[in-house]
């Protein structure tokens, strides 16, 4: 297979959709078509990947140690299943999302969607750094109007501060980033265990480093997370986009790809050039979480506690370690699975209820079961505890920090475990045993929300049980023995 | 017989049109009709000529059978095939788009000559490009600043005949620095052929007459390629000429004017002498950091969009000296296909808003409010224009940039990044400025969709996409301009 069909499926569904989707139905049928045939398509080629073929293509060779391809390896095929998967439930809550709100620019909607999962692709197969930085760029452009969604001001506010900040970090610091590597290495392809034949000195790699963390600007990681809790205007599907299926995600799934295929977790241990790092993450899980405590709104409390979660990730690959980085990695769709339903969640109490905050939701959980119940499952996972995929990441994260005899990202761990309950269980709390003011008169939101939020909590506790394929993957990454 | 004088026939063509397009018959469509047939024909010559360089190497020509130094020689080699293409087919594709632009605006009766000036001009930007004799630099780039300063005074208001007026003084003035930094290095060398020139030159570096001679040649095509602080002529120019004008000026003008300087700087002068002995690199780095910045942000402070178009120019140029200023091989890749870019896009964007102009009657920003439902083809190709303007990837602005940045880092000029940065962010925040009216801004019961015409969007995309298609498919691009650095770090 080559792997520029992973590419092409979604493009074609956008396209597809703006030709002929001027009818909700149509255009959501593309859609779900589009998103199950790509979802296909990644895992055959995952399956594939995992009994040893290479999937490989070549799109341009600009010369000079740089060509531009499209490979699928182990490490983008875990952002790829991730973001393919998640884009079928998406589509499958978006469609009842978008039906509560009366259809509004559903077509607009549908084919940025897809676009955004071109972009994703793009950024997970990605063979060199000048291909991935274009990708990543894209992603950020076609994602603007989903964020802006609603037109109103406060939406076009919130789009305003979105793009000017992940494009304002992308265009100078991660630009910065992309082309001094080119010159220092004479190369941008992207290869297991760093792409410097000699490792340059610690100040080069720590500058490096630097302007990778913040010049990826989807890591959120503080202080250049504003834009995610502004972007919180966007419609409840795009905010699972944006923090569940790719945006995010691209910010920390490239983080990771620096770390292991650029930067070398080997010439960062040694040198010890990522330390800075790691206080500078555990400070953005700790600010982060404590903040996501204080916030009433529940849409604000999950981008802060997003914020923190992936700030984990951006910790592992600063500690350096094999466990840490594995536990970086397994965060990725241990986070997309729990955030994604928590986000549905909180749409499908919005749609139902009309209501998002904490101190209105008082008793919902014995009117919307489902609903609260997938909510709970997704925050246990969240916080870290088995038997959910969330306990396997954030256990290898503590096991890396003990690898690195690292007091601060263990103190980090522990701390944020407590602080991630302290967000999400008054959440739960409330639903179940707290009493609204007045009565409730509605039920659960449409069946189609509430069969995604109950498919990816099960998912979560799914991955803990069929975790054998991920296992590979460490493995073929190096990551575990 | 066509193929061997092919060199010559692209400079002549234009030149006998100019003359038979005056003395035709006054009907509007004949003298376009010629115009168009003459344009395109030399954008064929142009295209075959620059496969012909990539293939065979430089073609060398002799005007009438003299041998240069006796006779006037053309040399082509990458760098001035590309040029050629670049001038052609911008002038082209901006004669296509005339007749539905140019000439309802025209007086009937000034049509012919209109054409007649323009085609004068193109014949003027050729010849510099492909002339390999150092007077007749000169002389053409006299033939194309005058006949420009008569283009631009045919604008629509009565601004434009001071805005021509102000661009024949300066526009006199550099030509006047070029004749004479040409009358020095000739008494020194006594020659005027480019490549004897570049011999002779070598050992008299430390001649004050030769210093002083590259001074006011360089401060000449600094003038006319308009680098900071020597842009003052471009804005009124750009703004108040007829758009389709200002589409042919920003795309060939300026960018002849840096052809020159580069050729001079690196064939004549060579680099022993531009840059070691003389400090010109250090002086374009500093103009370009200072163009990249304050155009950037004069740009960002126009209401009106062919005023932003123009100021943007004077920042996008600073792009181009600056890599003509690192003096290195990833450096000249950048400016080269900079210059090529930013030919191709800021004509395109002038042609789409010779298009936008027609139906809104107006250029402020504040008239554009809502046009992506009024007009979405056009407010599309503005899009695709800035996004080029800004270097986001895909476009073949995002490659100049990246051989710009990569070559900074080499060269160890970090310090120029900041300039650079902030001009990509600022060039970011003007296009905002734009797009945000054109598709964010809602007008209740606007006017329903009128869409310009083909004739006047098809010119306007054809340039546009050149940028998208060599964004994504960068390969052939990149190796015709990598050969054309190449041969400017080899000297001739």
């Amino acid at each position: 297979m080559n792997p520029v069909v992973f590419l092409l499926i979604p493009a074609i569904t956008a396209v597809a959709v703006l030709l002929f989707g001027r009818q909700h139905r149509v255009a959501e049928t593309i859609s779900l078509l589009g998103a199950s045939t790509l979802a296909a398509s990644v895992a055959t080629g995952v399956r594939g990947l995992l009994a040893g073929e290479v999937y490989e293509h070549e799109i341009v060779r600009l010369g000079e140690g740089v060509s531009i391809g499209l490979r699928l390896d182990a490490l983008g095929a875990v952002y790829a299943l991730v973001a393919s998967f998640l884009w079928v439930i998406n589509t499958l809550y978006s469609i009842g999302y978008l039906g509560a709100k009366g259809h509004r620019a559903h077509r607009r909607f549908h084919a940025c969607f897809a676009f955004s999962l071109t972009g994703a692709m793009g950024i997970a197969l990605s063979t060199d750094l000048i291909g991935f930085f274009v990708f990543y760029e894209v992603l950020t452009l076609v994602t603007y109007p989903l964020v802006t969604h609603e037109e109103s001001d406060t939406a076009r506010a919130g789009g305003k501060v979105y793009l000017s900040w992940l494009l304002g970090s992308s265009l100078t610091l991660l630009f910065l980033a992309v082309t001094w590597t080119w010159s220092l290495a004479g190369t941008t392809a992207f290869t297991p265990g760093g792409l410097f034949e000699r490792a340059p000195n610690k100040t080069t790699l720590a500058l490096l480093l630097l302007l990778f963390a913040y010049g990826l600007g989807k890591a959120a990681l503080m202080p250049l997370h504003r834009w995610l809790p502004a972007a919180m205007v966007a419609p409840t599907p795009v905010s699972a986009l944006l923090h569940a299926v790719a945006v995010v995600k691209a910010g920390v799934f490239g983080l990771l790809r620096v770390g292991l295929d650029v930067l070398g977790l080997d010439h960062l241990a040694s040198t010890g050039a990522s330390q800075w790092l790691v206080y500078a993450a555990g400070i953005s899980v700790l600010l982060a979480s404590t903040i996501a405590c204080f916030q009433d709104d529940l849409k604000r409390r999950l981008a802060y506690s997003t914020i923190a979660q992936l700030a984990y990730i951006t910790l592992g690959v600063a500690v350096a370690t094999s466990s840490s980085a594995a536990g970086a990695l397994l965060q990725v769709p241990a986070h997309a699975v729990s955030k994604i339903t928590l986000f549905f969640a909180v749409g499908a109490i919005q749609v139902a209820a009309h209501q998002k905050k904490l101190s209105e939701i008082g008793g919902i959980g014995r009117v919307m079961p489902w609903t609260m119940g997938a909510f709970t499952l997704a925050s246990l996972s969240l916080i870290g505890l088995p038997p959910t995929v969330g306990f396997l990441a954030k256990w290898r994260l503590l096991a890396g920090a003990g690898q690195a005899e690292a007091w601060f990202p263990l103190v980090v761990l522990v701390i944020s475990t407590v602080l991630a309950a302290g967000y999400l269980l008054p959440v739960v709390h409330a639903a179940f045993f707290g009493e609204s003011k007045t009565p409730r008169e509605h039920g659960e939101a449409p069946w189609p929300m509430v069969v995604a939020l109950v498919t990816t909590a099960v998912a979560s506790l799914l991955l803990f049980f069929r975790f054998e394929p991920f296992l590979t993957v460490l493995k073929m990454l190096g990551l575990e023995s | 017989m066509i193929a061997k004088h092919l060199p010559v026939l692209l400079v002549i063509g234009p030149l006998l049109t100019s003359l038979v397009v005056m003395l035709l018959p006054r009907r509007p469509m004949v003298s376009w009709t010629m115009t168009v047939a003459v344009t395109t024909s030399v954008l064929v010559g142009s295209l075959a000529l620059l496969r012909r360089v990539l293939r065979e190497g430089t073609q060398l020509y002799e005007l009438g059978g003299w041998t240069p130094p006796m006779g006037i020689g053309y040399r082509v080699d990458e760098l001035n095939a590309l040029f050629l293409v670049l001038v052609s087919g911008v002038a082209a594709v901006v004669t296509w788009q005339g007749k539905w632009s140019l000439l309802p605006t025209l007086d009937l009766e000034k049509v012919h000559l209109f054409y007649s000036v323009y085609l004068l001009c193109l014949t003027g930007l050729l010849g510099i490009v492909i002339t390999g004799d150092a007077f007749n630099v000169y002389v053409l780039l006299e033939v194309s600043s005058l006949s420009t300063y008569a283009l631009v005074a045919m604008g629509p208001h009565r601004r434009a005949r001071l805005a021509g007026f102000n661009y024949l003084i300066l526009g006199s003035l550099g030509a006047t620095f070029v004749l004479l930094g040409l009358g020095y290095l000739h008494v020194m060398t006594g020659t005027l052929d480019m490549v004897e020139m570049s011999q002779r030159l070598a050992p008299l570096a430390d001649s004050t007459a030769v210093r002083a001679g590259i001074a006011f040649l360089v401060v000449g095509f600094l003038l006319k390629g308009a680098v900071f602080p020597l842009h003052a002529w471009l804005p009124d120019a750009y703004c108040e000429a007829p758009t389709g004008v200002a589409a042919m000026l920003s795309g060939t003008a300026t960018k002849v004017g840096l052809y020159a300087l580069a050729r001079f700087l690196y064939c004549v002068l060579g680099i022993e002498l531009s840059f070691s002995a003389l400090p010109i690199d250090e002086l374009l780095l500093l103009a370009s950091a200072a163009a990249m910045i304050l155009g950037s942000w004069m740009a960002l402070r126009q209401t009106d969009l062919k005023r932003l178009l123009a100021y943007s120019s004077v920042a996008q140029v600073g792009y181009i000296t600056l890599g003509l200023g690192l003096v290195d091989q990833a450096g000249l890749v950048g400016s080269l296909a900079h210059a090529l870019h930013h030919g191709v896009v800021k004509a395109g964007l002038f042609l789409t808003v010779a298009a936008l102009a027609f139906r809104l009657g107006s250029t402020e920003l504040s008239s554009l409010r809502g046009l992506s439902r009024r007009m979405p083809v056009t407010s599309g190709l503005l899009l695709v224009g800035l996004l080029g303007l800004v270097g986001m990837p895909l476009t073949t602005g995002f490659l100049s940039k990246l051989y710009l940045a990569r070559s900074l880092f080499a060269t160890d000029r970090i310090l120029f990044l900041v300039p650079m940065a902030l001009g990509s962010l600022l060039a970011a925040a003007y296009a905002w400025r734009v797009i945000r009216p054109v598709f964010f801004d809602r007008v209740e019961d606007g006017p329903d969709r009128e869409e310009a015409s083909a004739g006047l969007l098809v010119p306007a995309a054809v340039l546009l996409s050149t940028s998208l298609v060599f964004g994504l498919w960068p390969t052939p691009f990149l190796t015709a301009v990598q050969a054309a650095a190449d041969r400017l770090l080899a000297g001739f």
